[in-house]
């Protein structure tokens, strides 16, 4: 059973997409900053991470680095709204392996995460 | 025509709670950003607010909410680059904003179009930042980023034996950041060979500027099938073709170029079957179990179990008191047996049990006054701004908890105090200058324990309250006769201001008139047993305290008899208890009093009020239970004191409604039902609230 932490501050949006995923048969892992989005990537060793970039405490950007910094294999989808292109490119450079687009359509994310998982 | 939305009913109560929290962060925000202005930290968290309520909105299909949070999360975006400074004009419009924004959120509920011009909200968004961009410097030219030019690195010695291969890709122009498709095809190619040529450039994918078409030509030793596969994980590529160019060993490539394999745009099957395809060995992790944490530590439930919960915790408390009771009478009548013994041990056991659920069921329905205090900074700015006058409200102790149900019944009361505050006790700035004070007011609104009761404080440095003008005034209305007025004290002209029906402004404001006034605070808070006192230094300012209990749903009260009756005072109110004998009993205005302490104090017989028996005053001695209520005090009249005792209110009950000089019910211990007299209620109907004097 493949482990997904999500990372998001807005709940409603981490239940729903929490919700997708585990109809799906995931087991999901759930953080609502960076700081503690880090702290689970090393107790749960979670095989994808989709991640915000817009949070408090901690942004996914640092986050995503800091993630990286501790399982450079590790396999981080972003979260992202319009209007935050350079930072997606930079969260690319950073090491996230995709990046799906916030309202976002149940087959991109599930798409999003088996390709990941392939 | 029926709207609709994406959300099931089980998610309406986190979608509405979380959206809640966004427009309480902004309502807070947008003020506290005029006060302060350009703060980096806020506006960063006010952009995020509209950030994730766009977010919300967008999963469930709110158009209308999504424009407009757009609208908004770009004008603090604005903010944040220094593209324009904080101004009124601004900050008016983003919460004209939030209200709307609150407004389409009903939709949801309502399922009704809300009567909001988004589009012209959206406009005068546009209009500003256009404006207030243009009035700025023309932007700075963009910053180029330094940029790294990909130097193929590969050890050429390998160069020779590996195969050239050109790739061509389309990137979905509804991407948002085809740049980052375009440089994540870029990694891609890195990890299987060495790139030659590529378009765009390095550089120009660096600017983030969009990418239609990507082409590159690349070296690899690995496969065909592995480098397809690899570049096809790359989302929002629309069509994708690989051919084989060159290769050094012609036997194992096909003999012609493969044909370009067009890549589906829709998403691979393989999406359904995820478990299947999982590495059982995350990434980097070895496949001991890791420790589990404590991930969610809070639950979210609905107030309606809490009531029943708490509804639960208070027949067992009842059943407590009737266990206490029949282990009393079971000790004297059957001392020293074995089974009584035990049964005994056991009650007392449960009662410890009953009292720590209690208090950890209470402990739950707490809520800390933020909840409530958190809407004033918005509610004073507007206040302020309509009567021209300039006001800070400080709030301290939002942390201070207190049951769920009693929050809810002190938020008018604050509303009202805090408006008369900023209405009849500030000054207009000028006046404050000319009084040498500073041109900002302060209001101080604050919460804390003391003995186990929440004391709420709202004190402002205004003009203070002016006895003779509050005299003068009720001389006027009618209140007072010009020979009461004389002889009264600065301190009870100012409690006037709880009398009914009266104000001093000369003409009623439409906030802090509209029919309510102070008096209408004092019995609100007197009905959830609590008190409010008012100080107030002359030119220097006024104080309103709220003393509140804890909770509502257990009361501590004096159980009296009154005749066949047992009767419940809330302790709360009562002062002290009396004996009296016939002969003190003396007629003043027709109506029964008795000299305590040379005062008068007025007596009201409870058999009498409700109608039980009349009262006989020949009898030989009386009780007397004195109660207060603001500066006001009587004796009720009971046959006997029957002592105190915590009782968990019951409602009477649509059926009964609301019944004159009756609070409520509670159940005792031995069953019996009693009732809880309305203390408030009693000083009303017998008239004693306008002879102000006693």
């Amino acid at each position: 059973m493949a482990k997904i932490l999500i990372v998001d501050d807005a709940e409603f949006l981490r239940m729903r997409i929490s919700k997708m995923l585990t109809a799906e048969g995931y087991e999901i892992v759930e953080a609502d900053n960076g700081a503690k989005a880090v702290e689970l990537y090393n107790q749960v060793h979670p095989d994808v991470v989709m991640m915000d970039i817009t949070m408090p405490e901690m942004d996914g950007l640092t986050a995503l680095k800091h993630i990286k910094a501790l399982d450079p294999k590790a396999k981080v989808i972003m979260l992202t709204a319009l209007g935050q292109e350079s930072v997606v490119l930079e969260a690319i450079k950073s090491g996230a392996r995709d990046f799906v687009v916030k309202p976002f359509e149940r087959e991109r994310v599930l798409g999003a995460i088996s390709k990941l998982l392939a | 025509m029926e709207l609709r939305f994406d959300i099931e009913k089980e998610e309406l109560p986190i979608f509405m709670a979380e959206s809640d929290e966004q427009f309480q962060l902004l309502d807070d925000g947008m003020v506290q950003l005029e006060r302060e202005g350009e703060n980096p930290d806020l506006l960063q968290s006010l952009f995020r607010a509209a950030h994730t309520l766009k977010g919300a909105a967008g999963m469930i299909g709110h158009k209308r909410m999504v424009a407009l949070t757009h609208a908004l999360e770009t004008a603090m975006d604005g903010l944040r680059k220094n593209s324009y400074p904080v101004s009124t004009s601004l900050i008016d419009l983003c919460l004209e904003a939030t209200d709307a924004l609150r407004n389409l959120r009903g939709e949801i509920l309502t399922l009704q179009p809300a009567p909001v011009d988004v589009d012209g909200l959206v406009a005068r968004f546009n209009a500003f930042v256009a404006q207030a961009t243009g009035a700025a410097a023309a932007p700075a030219a963009e910053t180029k980023q330094t940029v790294q030019a990909v130097v193929p690195t590969a050890a050429s010695a390998e160069a020779a034996s590996q195969t050239v291969f050109k790739v061509e890709a389309e990137i979905s122009p509804t991407s948002i950041a085809s740049a980052a498709r375009a440089f994540q095809l870029v990694l891609a190619l890195q990890d299987v060979g060495v790139i030659q040529t590529q378009s765009p450039t390095q550089a120009e994918i660096d600017s983030a500027k969009p990418v239609q078409k990507f082409s590159a030509t690349f070296q690899s030793s690995q496969t065909y099938e592995e480098i397809y596969k690899l570049l096809d994980m790359v989302s929002e590529v629309n069509k994708l073709t690989l051919q084989q160019v060159s290769g050094p060993d012609t036997l194992e490539k096909p003999t012609a170029p493969l044909p370009a394999l067009d890549k589906p745009a829709e998403v691979v099957e393989t999406a359904r079957v995820p478990q299947a395809a999982a590495p059982a060995v995350p990434a980097g992790a070895s496949a001991a179990a890791a420790p589990k944490v404590a991930l969610e530590k809070t639950v979210r439930t609905s107030v309606e179990r809490l009531d029943n919960l708490m509804n639960l915790v208070g027949e067992l408390i009842t059943d407590r008191n009737r266990l206490y009771q029949l282990r009393n009478s079971l000790d004297a009548r059957f001392r020293n047996d074995d089974h009584v013994e035990t049964l005994s041990e056991t009650v007392n056991h449960i009662g410890r049990i009953t009292d720590q659920l209690q208090k950890e069921v209470m402990s739950i329905r707490m809520l800390p006054v933020g909840n409530v205090f958190s809407k004033f900074p918005r509610m004073v700015r507007d206040l302020a701004n309509k009567f021209g006058k300039k006001v800070d409200l400080v709030i301290e102790g939002e942390d201070t908890e207190m049951d769920r149900s009693v929050i809810e019944e002190i938020n008018d009361p604050l509303i009202h105090t805090l408006r008369n505050a900023v209405d009849h006790g500030i000054e207009r700035p000028e006046v404050r200058l000319a009084a040498g004070k500073p041109e900002r007011a302060r209001v101080l609104l604050a919460a804390r324990y003391e003995q186990g009761r929440i004391i709420i404080t709202v004190e402002d440095d205004g003009k203070g309250i002016d006895g003779e003008k509050i005299k003068a005034s009720a001389v006027q209305k009618g209140f007072l006769s010009e020979a009461e007025a004389a002889v009264m004290s600065e301190d009870e002209a100012v409690n006037l201001i709880f009398a009914s029906g009266f104000s001093t402004a000369s003409t009623l404001s439409d906030i802090s008139g509209r029919g309510v006034g102070l008096d209408i605070v004092r019995n609100n808070i007197q009905r959830l047993n609590g008190s409010i006192m008012v100080e107030t230094w002359k030119g220097q300012g006024t104080r309103f305290q709220l003393s509140l209990p804890l909770t509502l749903a257990i009361v501590p009260t004096l159980l009296v008899r009154v005749r066949e009756m047992t009767m419940a005072i809330p302790l709360v109110t009562v002062l002290e208890t009396l004996r009296i004998a016939k002969s003190d009993i003396q007629t003043v205005n027709a109506r029964p009093v008795i000299i305590l302490r040379k005062k008068v104090l007025p007596l009201v017989s409870l058999a009498s009020t409700f109608e039980l028996e009349k009262e006989d005053y020949s009898a030989r001695q009386h009780y007397v239970v004195v109660v207060g209520s603001g500066k006001l005090q009587m004796g009720l009249m009971v046959d006997r004191l029957l002592g105190q005792e915590e009782v968990v209110v019951k409602s009477l009950g649509s059926l009964i409604g609301e019944v004159h000089g009756i609070a409520s019910a509670a159940i005792l211990g031995d069953g019996q039902v009693i009732l809880i007299v309305d203390v408030q209620d009693l000083f009303r109907m017998s008239g004693l609230q306008h002879a102000m004097t006693g």
